[in-house]
């Protein structure tokens, strides 16, 4: 059971990214960057025109990546995705929620907010 | 008063989360700076600075190291390849910096730029350690109200 634990993130060492071309063109110039020798990106661009499939996909597709560490997802970008962020309640890989150049961060809309929340609400 | 179990995994919680919304804060006003320093370099710059730009045969320059309960940003050395994207040898190699890959000349705007997003990169770090900690602790608290 340890190993399996241990397992869990020994391996995880990358930084992922899913959101807009600014916030993702920014973390790529800080060097968080990564595709693999499959052509497996760490990164996902996401616009007004990408269809709420495909983003649930490209999350879904981070989070079953063994090597993935930290999520870093635009806020205004995990809204549309909100119920997939909230059913994610593992430790690893870590989601954090980042404001983007148009949207500020409101820490009021993060989804562990709700999970503490519920501390209020089971006590 | 006696503190059950049950009030000190609260409590852990509670102080996980205070501590997770700073670091949350501090993190998302230090991106704030560097989105603006980035939309200065798009206005000095009429080079795209964006996806169709990105070479795909990038590899990570910041990697994790992940423990059981915290995540350390480990800066990694780039390969040996050449600093530009220029091609000089049979073979073109991927440019080590981001940074060229916007162009062999990048102007100061997007120098600043990218040590903006660097600089912010620790506070990212921080912040997701800090949230890592919070899941932990609502974890154990979960735990110790179903005994």
């Amino acid at each position: 059971m340890a190993a399996a634990a241990t397992a869990q993130f020994k391996d995880r060492n990358l930084i992922g990214i899913i959101g807009d071309e600014d916030s993702v063109t920014g973390l790529l110039l800080a060097g968080i960057g990564h595709i693999d020798a499959k052509q497996a990106k760490n990164f996902f661009v996401v616009d007004a025109k990408t269809p709420k499939e495909q983003l649930e996909e490209a999350f879904s597709e981070m989070l079953r990546r063994r090597e993935m560490a930290i999520i870093l997802i635009n806020q205004h970008v995990a809204e549309t995705i909100r119920e997939r962020i909230e059913e994610h309640e593992d430790a690893f890989p870590t989601i954090l929620e980042i404001p983007s150049k148009d949207h500020p961060y409101d820490p009021s809309k993060d989804s562990v907010l709700k999970r503490v929340q519920k501390l209020f609400g089971s006590d | 008063m006696t503190k059950t179990n049950a009030d000190t995994t609260l409590i852990a919680a509670l102080d996980a989360y205070q501590h997770f919304l700073d670091r949350s804060l501090a993190s998302a006003k230090h991106l704030s700076a560097a989105h603006f320093t980035l939309s200065q370099a798009r206005n000095a710059d009429p080079l795209v600075l964006g996806h169709v730009c990105y070479d795909y045969r990038m590899t990570a320059l910041n990697h994790i190291a992940c423990e059981t309960e915290s995540l350390t940003l480990v800066p990694t050395p780039p390969p040996a390849s050449t600093q530009t994207g220029c091609e000089t040898d049979e073979e073109e190699k991927p440019a080590a910096n981001p940074l060229f890959w916007f162009g062999a000349l990048p102007k100061p705007a997007l120098r600043k730029a990218q040590t903006e997003f660097q600089s912010a990169l620790p506070d990212l770090v921080a912040a997701a350690n800090a949230r890592l900690r919070l899941v932990l602790a609502l974890h154990r608290h979960q735990q110790q109200q179903l005994k």
